[in-house]
């Protein structure tokens, strides 16, 4: 296929081949170009070996006659991602488990004669809580003595940021939502405190790193000189040495407002258990394939929705909730939930050449269903969005939708207008019902005991 | 002693380095000059502590049990793989 018709705009810049879509299926054409590195890569037993361990997403390859022609080598269908995420709407141990996972894969592609040509944080998603490299491409056979091609694209996507998040603020990972190709060296070097030049790790990869860029950043003109000799001991020591680097970055989390959440709720034992027990039985009407937790803390009804079989994307806005849910995916081995960081009153956006080389959130998938739990007041209340738009947007996302009102006689709803005139005369359960029967049909609508709160199910009209 | 050598030879080779002006491009990633030359410096580096480390463990090994063979032998098993800088 040449003219890339339904090819993604993420694979652009990749010339060995890309991503398109045909009858909603995601396929990957390898030009021919790439052959010598594809057949080492699945003879060297490197393909084995990575899809063996989960670290590289497998593929099938296929015979695709209509499109294939000339300047088609293969064309593989890679297994499915179930929902795409971006390295701004990771957590801070999500970024750390994706930089190991890319630097371990660079060190068994070395082992195999190969190296990765890119070391893009996009390339990397979580399919069933783990990392895992989606770009096949990405591998070419490693020339004897030839120095890392992608070690700056490392630094700029996880090392840096990483660091930020770590020795500066963990809300630095936004950045990476700024700078389309990672955290500028120059600029990582210039927030981070001079303590961290102290560190023979971060005092050679961004400090040094970034004076090496400024120096030689003037070079250029005709002059070729040739490039530096590295050899597979010191490459390996490189890897090595961005491991140890990667691998000190702590974040200790702070007892957060959110992460606190059910401890410091107004809910007694029994609503909490009635609340779980409704939200499971709501579920069990919709049958959802895949949920959207929107403002999900650290995920307990994720986990509902997760038990009852649903793939589920658990958003919240604070990166505490968000680690917490994280560790818990890996602690417990949880292969049904993807926990990401988003602020829903600003949800990740297109972005990249054309707004569309990394999709806005609405465009990566469409749930079955929806939660939005001990939410509305926030975003009603603390953030004046009109009930009518909260609606709208979350009949645009997609799916059924469980949703809790809370009303202003709640205790919650109360302390947020203690300290401001109360301008919200819709905000009530009739005009709640009245709103959101404009796009939604109610099924269900139960209150919880022991609370003021009440739960509704809703199908979309 | 040969790696000593190599080590030596590579550590002058990326002294020469930082006097380049200029890389190749070869990919369809722009590597960028200043970050091959720190990445030449760091992986020389690396490569001379891991030989440096082989070395030291091997006369710490000689002089606390000097007869032993069999240590001697394993030492030889754990010897770091050949450059293929030559």
């Amino acid at each position: 296929m040449t003219n890339r018709e339904g090819a993604l705009v993420a694979s652009f810049r990749d010339p060995n081949g890309f991503v398109f879509r045909k009858d909603g299926v995601l396929y990957r054409q390898i030009n021919p170009g790439y052959r010598a590195h594809y057949e080492r890569l699945k003879d060297s037993g490197l393909y084995d070996k990575l899809t063996s361990d989960c670290r590289l997403v497998s593929h099938e390859e296929t015979e695709l006659r209509e499109v294939m022609d000339a300047d088609t080598y293969r064309i593989i269908k890679p297994q499915y991602i179930p929902f795409v995420s971006y390295p701004y709407e990771w957590c801070f141990s999500a970024l750390k488990d994706a930089a190991l996972a890319t630097l371990d894969i660079q060190l068994d592609a070395i082992g195999h004669g190969m190296t990765l040509k890119d070391a893009s944080a996009y390339n990397i998603q979580f399919l069933h809580g783990c990392p895992v490299l989606i770009d096949t491409l990405s591998f070419e056979i490693r020339i004897s003595g030839k120095p890392w091609i992608a070690y700056r694209q490392f630094c700029q996507h996880f090392l840096a940021p990483l660091v930020l998040m770590s020795r500066v603020d963990v809300r630095l990972s936004q950045l990476l939502r700024t700078n389309i190709d990672g955290v500028p060296l120059d600029l990582a070097s210039r927030l981070l405190p001079a303590s961290t030049r102290l560190r023979p790790s971060l005092l050679f990869h961004v400090h040094l790193h970034a004076a090496s860029q400024k120096r030689h950043a003037g070079d250029g003109g005709a002059k070729r000189i040739r490039q530096p000799r590295i050899s597979e001991r010191g490459m390996k020591g490189l890897i090595s040495s961005l491991r140890t680097a990667v691998a000190n970055t702590i974040w200790k989390t702070p007892r957060t407002e959110w992460r606190e959440y059910y401890g410091n709720t107004n809910y007694s034992d029994r609503a909490t258990d009635e609340k779980a027990a409704i939200v499971s039985q709501m579920l069990a009407v919709i049958g959802p394939r895949n949920v959207w937790d929107l403002g999900a803390n650290t995920g307990r009804y994720s986990r509902i929705a997760a038990d009852r079989g649903a793939s589920v994307v658990s958003f919240d806005v604070d990166p505490a909730a968000v680690e917490a849910n994280y560790r818990q995916i890996k602690a417990e081995k949880e292969t049904k939930i993807l926990a990401l960081l988003l602020d829903l009153t600003n949800p990740s956006p297109g972005v990249g050449w054309g707004n569309r080389e990394r999709q806005p959130i609405h465009e990566r998938g469409r749930p079955d269903a929806i939660l939005a739990l001990a939410l509305i007041h926030h975003l009603a209340i603390s953030n004046n969005v009109p009930l009518d738009y909260v609606a709208s947007w979350f009949h645009q996302l997609g799916g059924a939708l469980v949703i809790e009102f809370v009303p202003k006689s709640d205790s919650k709803v109360a302390d947020m207008l203690a300290t401001r005139p109360d301008i919200f005369s819709e905000y009530n359960r009739q005009d709640f019902e009245r709103i959101f029967s404009q796009h939604y049909r109610i099924e269900q609508a139960v209150d919880i005991p022991e609370s003021e709160r009440s739960l509704y199910l809703m199908l979309p009209k | 002693m040969l790696i000593t050598v190599r080590t030596l030879r590579l550590s002058l080779s990326v002294t020469a380095v930082f006097g380049m002006t200029n890389a190749e491009a070869f990919a369809y990633l722009d590597p960028g000059t200043g970050s091959f030359v720190i990445q030449a410096l760091i992986a020389a580096l690396a490569a001379a502590a891991l030989t440096a480390r082989y070395y030291w463990q091997r006369l710490s090994d000689f002089f606390r049990d000097p007869f032993n063979r069999k240590s001697s032998e394993k030492q030889e098993h754990d010897e770091p793989e050949p450059d293929d800088e030559s």
